[in-house]
């Protein structure tokens, strides 16, 4: 009797720390944000005060129309979702594709041209700018956003390609061998055997996509000339003004450009985080 | 037969290299590999490798982005090997990048270890850890330079109360990098999550098998989970070198006139390679920097997957 | 991969190998098929959304490429709107190219190399003589004809001066910037004076008694050569400093006496917190190219600065950190008579645009040739000075300078033979990057004067 309760005291323990310590990082990473929602409903004044005012009093709530009635706001958001839909779809069927040829099958070369692929990170965007805004001018690709939609079916995300490759490497060969010697070809094991598997990773990628589209900006500025098609990123940056700093409405912009990701994330995060446990079925002999 | 990154254990090799494969069957799986893979090779040849070459050719001449470029071998170079600001701008991208690339991985990996933790709540401690890493840029960087301004910023406001120096932050020559590399620590949502779903991928037979030994946590951190996150660490640590190498973006919002920071301490390498093509309108030289750059980060790169063979583990190269 | 047996797993691959290449052919092609029809989609809708032109082919269609945004924009778009209204032969589409960490003049060098560029762009000044000395810009003096052949006489100076480079026309302000010393009033009666200085060394003493530092704590600043982008270059015009050229047309500031005397006096404020002031004006609000500062927050006494500020920045920020009142004197500097520097927001036409001569007639519209009456009115809303004098005798300019005393000093400097623009070099901009790094490196005791000196040279030689 004693055993148990004092067993059930420590677990409480345990849970009661646990929840310490997150609440203490939650702090240490979120009052910033705070700070910025916060902010976003001040007056300019009072968030350039000295010493800080926390606390605005009043709300001004107006700045969310203020700012979202500058720019046309519902536009660019319809933009963004259109750049996002798109460069997922070619991120998934390429990069899965890609990634299954250099994890799932074994030939020579592989790997060299892996980290070949890899490598192309490592070349500075600025520097390669110029030469590569010629190709798509002569492929009168510019002005639009197919610069930046088109390279995604073309394995362009070579982040998505690599986590993907690196998350297929977990799956036991075992399964694929069993599937070939059934009589599977490549194709068949890719998408009825490893695809399925590999649903949080696609989980992932898909966020991680649809983030990157949130929040790029420099593509969209180089390669997009009409307004009207102009992402949401523009628009916030469009706000920031050249010649006003007005921190309210810069903190205002960034909590309208941050919370339907938050909203987004809080819903999804089962599907991609927590998905299959249970990792193939292990090979025994 | 091909090598491949697997552990390297004689029994291993001789299940991974099976005796009597053809050379037909051996042809085929190169064609069906290269199959799969010919979307990227495309995208590669039409959209990659011109730029580069161009790039490369630029280096060796005196080209300023427009007109035709004259050859002048080497100088650009020479003259980079003798640019002070070179080394300076070099340096202090290596110096954030020596600091941030264990110290992100590190920080990461403990936040999805704690976010993978059995709570009440989890959803919303993992969205809160994840929220700073989707704050567009140029506002996490205003709020980060609010909150450490030496003037009036909360965080001096605390260490004064508490009766410790305050530094100068992002306006001293000396604390200005630690104060990018907090800020590059504050929005690690990205490998955080990789890692939480790395966690979560993790077969739970594995721990039930160590557990029947009577595996303390720690014991289970270190012979289970993290053998089984190899392959996703290398993944964010090539990725974190991609990103700390090209450093950018914040350097400019933060520095706004004042490019470099105090002194010369926060000019980084991209920075002066985008002042030299864009402002000075020198592409031979600037593009002479971005080739130096490629090479030392392949270099390293290569490094880090021949490394790779020592100590990361693929389920699929086992048996 | 684990084989059971060599010959027969060999025959197993094989006939799989048949019958399933002939299976993963069809699924690719169907995949393939897919894909093709969403990148065609895409590039339908691409074409369809572009011809968005208009459809005259008689009116000459110029696209205007500008970095403002907020009321700046606004006042862009009513000169828009009111050119294409008076010019039926010509349309101009204004589209706002967001700043972001200066990467815009990224995406116009790009569109010059690809050879489809902006008809008119809104160029960053020191960028000018880059531009021009590298072939990227048009030479506007073939359209300085007919009605255009009396534009540069038109212009002030400073302003022709900004805008040529080897005898050619490349650039037309917009707006062009003068500088003067705003000072706070209630900040100079407590500090003890009585009068706004005169001479230099009275504004150093002013200034002295200005300046609260307790504890290494900054509670007041007097004047400070301060870096957000105006250090050195910005009082050169008042110390005889700004264009220092030996006799073989290098840069010397290293031997120019007025440079000596401007980095010296510059030097004389190394004894002030430079870290301290520079979070101070963070927090004021001047990160990411903002313009509130810390003389609106009513925390500074003297501040070289332009119209805008009085007719922009001090309004919009409620002025209530400005107690009492405010006044802008001439900057006593050196030399003899009130100067500025002159420089501004040009205007320049890329090379390969489609209509220069249109893209000109554009330009010297919104300098406000021959559109005195229209930018008279519109002038004042943005604080600018014209590109003209005969602008400024305009009733509605004329009312907005006697409604604002404060003005006063700022249109007299730009006729004032000391006031000079910036020398259109291949280097301009090294230079005026350099100029902020040595003034800030000298403020930090980084460099000796003669050292900064050096290394401005230095930049703008190289």
């Amino acid at each position: 009797m004693r055993a148990n309760s004092s067993r059930a005291a420590r677990k409480t323990m345990r849970g009661l720390s646990k929840q310490a310590v997150l609440i203490v990082v939650s702090v240490l990473l979120g009052f910033p944000l705070l700070w910025m929602v916060l902010t976003s409903l001040k007056t300019n004044p009072q968030s350039l005060a000295v010493p800080v005012v926390w606390w605005p009093h009043p709300f001004k709530w107006s700045n969310y129309p203020e700012f979202l009635s500058a720019v046309p706001f519902y536009r660019y958001f319809l933009n963004t979702l259109l750049y996002a839909a798109v460069t997922i779809v070619g991120v998934c069927v390429s990069s899965s594709l890609v990634a299954y040829g250099f994890s799932r099958i074994r030939w020579r070369g592989r790997d060299v041209l892996f980290q070949v692929m890899v490598s192309t990170l490592l070349i500075p965007f600025f520097a390669t700018l110029i030469p590569l805004f010629v190709i798509y001018k002569d492929l009168h690709w510019v002005g639009w956003y197919l610069p930046l939609m088109i390279p995604t079916f073309l394995g362009s995300s070579v982040f998505s390609t690599f986590l993907l490759r690196q998350f297929f490497m977990t799956i036991p060969e075992a399964l694929s061998d069993a599937a070939r010697v059934d009589g599977a070809n490549e194709f068949y094991i890719y998408s009825r055997i490893i695809l399925p598997m590999a649903k949080p990773a696609i989980a992932t990628v898909i966020l991680f996509q649809f983030i990157y589209c949130w929040n790029d900006y420099i593509g969209p500025l180089i390669y997009i000339n009409n307004q009207v098609w102009y992402p949401l990123s523009l628009g916030l940056y469009q706000v920031l003004g050249t010649y006003t700093t007005n921190w309210p409405w810069v903190m205002a912009a960034a909590t309208a450009a941050t919370a339907p990701i938050v909203v987004l994330f809080f819903f999804t995060q089962r599907t991609f985080i927590e998905g299959i446990a249970v990792q193939g079925t292990g090979v025994k002999g | 037969m091909q090598a491949t990154t697997s552990l390297a254990s004689p029994a291993t090799v001789a299940r991974t290299s099976p005796r009597g494969l053809s050379r037909q069957i051996r042809r085929r799986h190169t064609r069906v590999g290269l199959l799969f893979v010919s979307p990227w090779i495309i995208g590669f040849l039409a959209f990659f490798v011109y730029p580069f070459f161009a790039t490369l050719y630029y280096s060796f001449t005196n080209f300023n982005g427009v007109q035709t470029a004259h050859v002048i071998g080497f100088t650009n170079y020479v003259n980079l090997f003798h640019d002070p600001l070179f080394k300076t701008s070099l340096f202090n991208t290596f110096y954030y990048t020596a600091c941030e690339l264990p110290l992100s991985t590190v920080v990461a990996l403990g936040l999805a270890l704690l976010l993978n933790m059995e709570v009440k709540g989890r959803a919303i401690y993992r969205t809160v850890f994840y929220i700073p890493s989707i704050v567009p840029t140029v506002a996490s960087c205003l709020i980060f330079v609010w909150i450490f301004n030496p003037a009036s910023g909360i965080v001096n406001d605390l260490l004064t109360g508490a009766h410790l120096p305050g530094p100068n932050w992002f306006f001293s020559i000396a604390w200005s990098k630690p104060s990018f590399i907090l800020l590059g620590l504050w929005g690690l949502g990205q490998p955080m999550v990789i890692y939480l779903a790395g966690l979560q991928s993790v077969p739970r037979e594995m721990y039930e098998v160590v557990n029947l030994d009577g595996a303390k946590p720690w014991q289970r951190l270190r012979y289970v989970t993290l053998p089984m996150l190899t392959p996703v660490i290398l993944f964010n640590v090539i990725l974190q070198l991609v990103l700390c190498i090209a450093y950018f973006t914040q350097a400019q919002v933060i520095e706004n006139a004042d490019v470099g920071g105090p002194g010369t301490s926060t000019w980084f390498y991209v920075q002066y390679l985008y002042q030299e093509a864009f402002e000075y309108l020198k592409f031979g030289y600037s593009s002479a920097m971005a080739f130096c750059l490629f090479v030392i980060s392949a270099l390293i790169m290569v490094a880090l997957f021949k490394s790779s063979s020592r100590w990361v583990y693929y389920a699929s190269e086992q048996q | 991969m684990n084989h059971r047996g060599g010959e027969a797993a060999d025959a197993v691959e094989r006939s799989n190998g048949a019958r399933s290449h002939r299976r993963k052919w069809l699924k690719q092609r169907r995949l393939a098929k897919v894909t093709t029809a969403i990148a065609t989609a895409a590039v339908v809708s691409a074409v369809g959304m572009g011809s968005a032109a208009v459809a005259n082919a008689s009116v000459v269609n110029l696209t205007w490429w500008t970095m403002w945004s907020g009321s700046t924009l606004q006042l862009l778009n009513q000169m828009t709107t009111q050119f294409n209204k008076t010019h039926p032969g010509i349309h101009v589409t204004e589209t706002n190219i967001p700043s972001v960490a200066t990467t815009s003049t990224a995406k116009l060098l790009a569109s010059i190399a690809a050879g489809d560029p902006p008809d008119i762009f809104t160029e960053w000044w020191p960028e000018i003589g880059e531009f021009a000395a590298d072939g990227d810009l048009d030479s506007l003096n073939p359209y300085l004809t007919g009605p255009y052949s009396g534009f540069e006489k038109w212009e002030y100076p400073v302003a022709v001066q900004g805008g040529t480079y080897k005898k050619q026309l490349y650039a037309v302000p917009m707006g062009l910037n003068s500088w003067a010393l705003y000072y706070n009033k209630s900040i100079l009666t407590k500090a003890g004076v009585t009068t706004a200085p005169k001479t230099l060394a009275q504004l150093d003493s002013d200034s002295a008694k200005e300046w609260v530092v307790t504890n290494g704590k900054i509670q007041q600043i007097g004047l400070y050569p301060d870096t957000a982008g105006n250090g050195f270059l910005f009082y050169a015009s008042f110390f005889n400093a700004l264009n220092c050229f030996n006799s073989a047309g290098k840069y010397a500031y290293e031997s120019c006496p007025g440079a000596k005397t401007l980095m010296n006096w510059i030097a004389s404020f190394d004894k002030y917190p430079y870290a301290q002031l520079q979070a101070m004006q963070t927090a004021a609000g001047t990160v990411a190219g903002g313009q509130t500062d810390l003389f609106t927050a009513g925390k500074q006494g003297f501040f070289l600065s332009g119209p805008w500020e009085g007719a922009q920045n001090i309004p919009q920020s409620g002025g209530k950190g400005l107690q009492g009142a405010f006044g802008v004197i001439p900057f006593p500097g050196t030399v003899g008579a009130p100067s500025t520097i002159g420089q501004g927001n040009f205007n320049i036409v890329p090379k390969g645009s489609a209509h220069p001569q249109q893209a000109f007639e554009f330009m010297s519209w919104l300098a406000g040739y021959q559109n005195e009456a229209f930018m008279g009115t519109i002038d004042p809303k943005g604080g600018w000075v014209p590109g003209g004098p005969s602008v400024t005798k305009q009733p509605a300019y004329q009312a907005w300078l006697k409604a604002n005393p404060w003005l006063d000093p700022f249109l007299p400097q730009m006729t004032s033979p000391y006031s000079q623009a910036p020398a259109l070099t291949p280097t301009q901009a090294e230079v005026f990057n350099a100029m902020n790094t040595a003034t800030a490196n000298v403020l930090q005791k980084i460099q000796t004067p003669a050292q900064a000196l050096q290394y401005i040279d230095q930049q703008g030689n190289s």
